[in-house]
């Protein structure tokens, strides 16, 4: 499991970056090549992007030392972009192109 | 001599069509510091990352505490009791480096934090993030994070390279305390003096291939090691 300050840190990584592409969607589309869904393909951006910064700011060999996979960061980020994108939804519809 | 808490064993590596190692072996011990020399290139470093499973080795095994490991990961191993030293090893600049070492006393317990705190000098820095720290400070900082963690095994890569004396044996009488509270540890680097004071049993690690040499004073008079690594006779004109 994540030490708190940790799954606070992603979870606000997330959301700058799932907020990011919500306006980028609203620029260029974001559906890319059958069989993926723009929800799934933004998904896949934001973890990408949070495991790159994570390994680059040394942070993911801490966290293994601490016995914390890559798998919790990940679990991590698709709780905090699943419950952004829900009340995103909620309140003004989801990415623009969906 | 007592059992093994890890043991690379017979790893093979190459890099580029070049085998970097072929057979090398090598096996931490509760208590004593095992020192790892050798040229730089002759495959230290990839020995630890074989072990810990940053790198993938082409033939042999990473036993640890009796499981045999294939395919080694680091969080599964550290979940056992390994922590892993990296080269020029850092903490991570999120947070000050007292809430980062709060993490390690947080997860693990850690009943002599303050006196690891105080022993490796780290008060005046608990503030202060990674990077606004100098070189000693942060190899101080991120050593403290393994004396807190009281690991069963510790794989420290070059934990002397590049820092002042007083450093070096700050860093040295804690990796010593440490193994006398049971650790394993497994060192590498070039600081000669700096690491044979503190080991227990030299390794070379040359072709390919590692070869035990005993104690310090042993790998002093090995001949071989003395003219291959050391190469002290190059400082005498005869």
């Amino acid at each position: 499991m994540l030490p708190w300050p940790y799954v606070r840190v992603f979870a606000l990584r997330t959301a700058i970056i799932w907020l990011a592409l919500h306006v980028a969607s609203l620029l260029v589309t974001l559906t890319p090549v059958y069989p993926f869904r723009s929800f799934v393909f933004a998904l896949a951006i934001t973890i990408t992007l949070i495991l790159l910064d994570a390994e680059r700011r040394g942070e993911r060999r801490f966290l293994a030392n601490l016995g914390v996979s890559r798998v919790s960061i990940v679990l991590v980020s698709l709780f905090s972009a699943g419950g952004l994108e829900l009340l995103i939804r909620l309140t003004a519809g989801g990415l623009a192109d969906a | 001599m007592p059992e093994e808490v890890l043991a690379i064993d017979s790893v093979g590596k190459s890099f580029g069509g070049r085998a970097v190692l072929k057979a090398a072996s090598i096996w931490a011990r509760p208590g004593r510091i095992t020192t790892l020399m050798g040229r730089n290139g002759s495959g230290k470093t990839t020995m630890l990352r074989i072990a810990v499973g940053e790198l993938r080795s082409e033939t042999g095994i990473v036993r640890f505490l009796g499981n045999a490991y294939e395919r080694p990961r680091l969080p599964v191993l550290a979940r056992r009791g390994l922590y892993y030293l990296e080269e020029r090893a850092r903490l991570p600049t999120t947070f000050p480096i007292g809430a980062q070492l709060g993490c390690l006393r947080k997860r693990f317990g850690a009943p002599t934090f303050n006196e690891v705190i105080a022993r490796l000098e780290l008060e005046p820095h608990l503030q202060q993030r990674f990077d606004e720290l100098s070189g000693g400070e942060g190899r101080r900082a991120a050593l403290a994070a393994a004396l807190i963690r009281r690991p069963t095994c510790l794989l420290a890569d070059e934990p002397f390279y590049g820092i002042a004396p007083k450093d070096q044996r700050l860093i040295g009488s804690a990796l010593r305390e440490l193994a006398a509270a049971g650790t394993a540890i497994i060192a590498t680097g070039h600081e000669v003096e700096a690491l044979l004071s503190i080991s227990d049993e030299v390794v070379w690690c040359v072709a390919g291939t590692t070869h035990s040499l005993g104690g310090p004073d042993a790998a002093r008079s090995h001949r071989e090691f003395v003219r291959e690594y050391l190469g002290w006779h190059l400082l005498s004109p005869n």
